[in-house]
């Protein structure tokens, strides 16, 4: 099947000053990376804290303008360069991007009632349409249409995800980026918004970016896997070949981890040792050669590149395993 | 789950909700709020003279007896006789009763009724501004109350003198006539003319005291002016020289002659309205002045009153059944004695919060200075507001350079020493100013010199909220930086405003008070809470004159605990900490 590109995001980097002292230091939040995200696919991102995953995910959303790079968004078959667009022109275009917020609590301006938070934006409706479009918006998101003069304090977490999903919702956007969308839910109410996610998507034909560090939340939403360490991508595949072959030892940790109800499941842990070094001063060479444990010096030395070592499956590391 | 009960779940009728929860607050509102419309109400009832002052009414302690008649006077009421603030009373049996504040120097009080008056049977009394005079019936004359300027130095020739008729006494002098028409005077020369021309000895009938002189009838019937000086009573007028004068009645600047017809006329310094004699008044068959008033009794048995009217003394009860028999008058207190032995009375009862220095009531200075504290204190609380939103939104939406620089420009402002700054800027700039214009630099001084704390507020307000989520949300739609501050970042950020603004009126009203309590924010004789304290730096005013200072205080006092209470209260419901599902 001929897949269709959407974004294209080409050497992105993001680097934050910080002060250390007198010192004037950057933090490399997101360090080199190049991903293509095709129409009507879910693109997981996963990754520990800290690792870049939602610096990335608002810097396509264009809400920052890179260090170095370019994102490229393809509208009706033209390409538009998005980090190389000013304010007043991104404008039109923010309704087709939309973002579902990590905490449900923030996200929500406590003055403003439901209609008011998903009507946001649609002033140029008039009243009567408004008001039938944000209640059919609501049905789609399982929220009661009662519901619309009531303020965010009345509501469940996860209510007001469903309300903060109505309204990306609203704009009719083509690519959401969903930034943690369901880690500040339980795991019952979770499985709703995952579901309702998916409808969604189905119904409108959606791209998502879904950004979690739960492994088992992307496994289940995910067409495809992108794993972050500390500001660049370490391995990018189809998520059942990334569940069943991972190539990057940082992934195979990471699956390693996932906690398994299965008492049958003999299954062997690779537990890493230490924290995840400071973005400030990544090391040298391979990122995670100060954790890895098939760590050579190759890898302290030389920066591995993502490459295709099994077709559609991308891994930036020197001794893929299994390879 | 019922829709309606939906629907009102806004933030504001949480807020009030939790606010109308909390009792302190709820309390604390209600008491400022009702103290705050008494301030803006009472002046439209008690509208204050500036330029009123009245030395007779000093000091004068809160209380509404001056004109409680004692008990013992029941059925048996002889004559009353009023000075400045208190009444005499005299029995038939010649008891001298003495009611009213009889304090009339810190030392001396005329309700001590000396022991040798108590022993004899009283004839007659005349009560001064501040003494009692009384003749007794075996002629013998007595003096009490201030006799420090030589109210009680009768005359030797007196001793001598034949039977006494009528006894006298005005402002700090008494006199007597002999029933062989001499007149005797005595008392303080330099308040009141008492000299007499001696031409005039022998013939005198009746004399009456006026402020500051006296006016004699003789026993031709005609009134004359008998003192050296000229004064404003002096000019008698052709129709009373002629003659044909019944009787005469003084108050304190106008004298008053009835003729023989029972029509009156009054001449003299009439400023008040004592020359408006009623016109269809009929016959007077007795007239008596008091203060700046006059009240009659006409042949027909009613009583008219005419001339000031500010505490009700020239408005006499309506006609009773039974007939009137008498009327006694003085200061502003009037009694009419009826056939059956009650006594009515109208007039002043006496000041509810007492009366300063000046004899300025109190309670109306109150009224009227809470207006003036509060105008002042709401006004700099709405420029200081306005200032401090203004920068601190700037400083903290805008950030970078711009913050940096407004930062340091506030604490340059919170660093200047407030009140010398303030007293400075109103003694130079002030003293060439006009009494309202002053009171707007006072406002505005205080306003521009209170905004950092708000400022401050606001801006740190402003970063956490510009930094939320459903700001970047807003920004995703696509929403203008403009309109996401006045739509998302103002509403979130106008709690901490009214909180800080309501606790911002107390400080300024303090402050207000603090200048002019030391002289350098509002002046007398436009009362503030503040001015009106400033008499009580002395330990004489703080010792005997406690209204003066208590009064203010006590009500300026509840005033802030209840602002206070209000915001601190409003601050807890306002907080999103305690914000429950």
């Amino acid at each position: 099947m001929e897949q269709k590109v959407l974004l294209r995001v080409k050497g992105w980097k993001k680097y934050f000053p910080v002060k250390n002292g007198r010192k004037q230091e950057l933090l490399r939040a997101n360090d080199g990376i190049d991903l293509e995200i095709f129409q009507g696919e879910t693109l997981g991102l996963v990754g520990e804290s800290g690792c870049g995953k939602s610096t990335f995910g608002r810097g396509v959303l264009r809400f920052f303008p890179p260090t170095e790079g370019s994102v490229s968004y393809f509208r009706d078959g033209r390409e538009i360069v998005l980090s190389g667009l000013k304010e007043k022109e991104l404008r039109p275009l923010r309704r087709e991007l939309q973002m579902v917020f990590q905490d449900p609590y923030s996200s929500l301006d406590p003055r403003k009632n439901v209609g008011q938070i998903i009507g946001e934006g649609l002033e140029k409706m008039t009243p009567v349409c408004r008001r039938e479009y944000i209640l059919r918006i609501m049905e789609r998101c399982g929220l009661a249409p009662y519901f619309i003069n009531r303020y965010p304090h009345q509501f469940s977490g996860g209510q007001r995800q469903r309300i903060g999903i109505a309204r990306a919702l609203a704009r009719k956007p083509r690519f959401v980026v969903c930034d943690e969308a369901v880690s500040a839910l339980d795991v019952s109410v979770q499985a709703q918004i995952l579901n309702l996610l998916l409808d969604l998507k189905e119904q409108d034909g959606l791209t998502y970016l879904f950004i979690s560090h739960d492994l088992g939340v992307v496994r289940h939403i995910s067409d495809r896997i992108g794993v972050m360490y500390l500001g660049v991508l370490a391995e990018l595949s189809e998520t059942e070949e990334l569940f069943r072959r991972p190539l990057h030892p940082y992934t195979e940790a990471l699956l390693s981890a996932i906690p398994s109800t299965d008492l049958n499941e003999s299954k062997k842990t690779v537990i890493l040792e230490g924290d995840i070094p400071s973005p400030i001063h990544p090391p040298s060479g391979c990122r995670f050669h100060t954790r890895c444990a098939y760590c050579t010096k190759r890898c302290r030395e030389k920066e591995p590149e993502l490459l295709e070592i099994v077709p559609g499956h991308f891994a930036a590391c020197h001794h893929p395993l299994g390879g | 789950m019922k829709k309606n009960e939906e629907a009102v779940q806004t933030p504001l009728w949480t807020v009030c909700r939790r606010f109308s929860e909390n009792k302190a607050a709820m309390a604390g509102a209600v008491i400022f709020l009702l103290i705050f419309l008494v301030m803006l109400a009472g002046p439209f009832f008690f509208p204050l003279d500036l330029s009123y002052s009245e030395s007779t009414q000093a000091n004068v302690p809160p209380g509404r007896s001056l004109m409680k008649l004692p008990s013992e006077l029941e059925g048996k009421l002889a004559d009353i006789v009023v000075g400045a603030t208190f009444s005499v009373g005299l029995s038939t049996e010649g008891k001298v009763f003495v009611w009213g504040h009889g304090q009339v120097t810190g030392t001396t009080d005329v309700a001590e009724i000396p022991q040798e008056v108590q022993d004899s049977v009283i004839t007659a009394v005349a009560a001064g501004n501040d003494h009692v005079v009384a003749l007794s019936e075996d002629n013998r004359i007595f003096v009490w109350g201030n006799t420090r300027l030589g109210q009680g130095d009768i005359p030797e020739a007196l001793k001598n003198a034949d039977r006494i008729v009528q006894i006298a006494a005005g402002n700090q002098c008494s006199a007597v006539v002999d029933e062989n028409g001499r007149a005797y005077l005595w008392g303080n020369e330099n308040l009141c003319d008492i000299q007499i021309k001696e031409e005039y000895q022998g013939r005198i009938r009746k004399l009456v005291f006026t402020g500051f002189a006296y006016a004699v009838l003789l026993e031709d019937g005609t009134v004359a002016y008998t003192g050296r000086k000229e004064t404003a009573v002096s000019d008698i007028p052709e129709r009373a020289r002629q003659g044909g004068v019944a009787d005469l009645a003084a108050t304190a600047q106008t004298v008053a002659a009835v003729f023989e017809d029972g029509t009156a006329l009054v001449w003299g310094n009439c400023v008040k309205g004592e020359e408006r004699v009623p016109e269809a008044g009929g016959e007077f068959v007795k007239l008596v002045g008091g203060r700046y008033h006059y009240t009659a009794v006409t042949k027909a048995g009613e009583i008219l009153s005419w001339g000031d009217n500010s505490f009700r003394q020239a408005s006499p009860p309506k006609r009773k059944k039974t007939k009137v028999v008498d009327v006694f008058c003085g200061s502003y207190q009037n009694y009419a004695l009826y056939e059956d032995g009650s006594v009515e009375t109208w007039g002043l009862k006496g000041y509810f919060c007492g009366t300063d220095e000046f004899g300025r009531d109190i309670f109306v200075r109150l009224l009227n200075g809470g207006r003036m504290t509060m105008t002042v204190g709401a006004a700099a609380v709405v420029i200081s507001t306005v200032l401090g939103v203004i920068i601190g939104g700037i400083s903290g939406y805008f950030g970078g350079k711009v913050d940096l620089l407004l930062q340091r420009f506030t604490e340059i402002v919170s660093a200047l020493p407030f009140l010398p700054f303030a007293m400075i800027l109103s003694s130079v700039i002030g003293s060439s100013m006009t009494e309202n214009s002053r009171i707007l630099l006072i406002m505005v001084v205080l306003g521009v010199l209170n905004w950092p704390g708000l400022a401050r507020l606001v801006r740190a307000q402003v970063l956490a909220e510009r930094e939320k989520e459903f700001v970047t949300a807003a920004r995703s739609v696509g929403v203008r930086e403009a309109v996401i501050v006045f739509r998302h970042v103002i509403p979130n950020v106008l709690s901490v405003i009214i909180v800080s603004a309501t606790l911002d009126f107390a400080t300024c009203m303090l402050t207000e008070s603090s200048l002019s309590y030391l002289g350098f924010g509002v002046m007398p004789p436009q009362p503030t809470w503040g001015n009106m304290l400033s008499g009580a730096n002395n330990s004489t005013v703080i010792r005997s004159y406690w209204w003066r200072w208590v009064f203010p205080a006590v009500v300026f006092a509840i005033c802030t605990v209840c602002i206070h209470l209000a915001g601190d209260g409003l601050r807890d419901a306002l907080d999103p900490k305690t914000e429950e599902r």
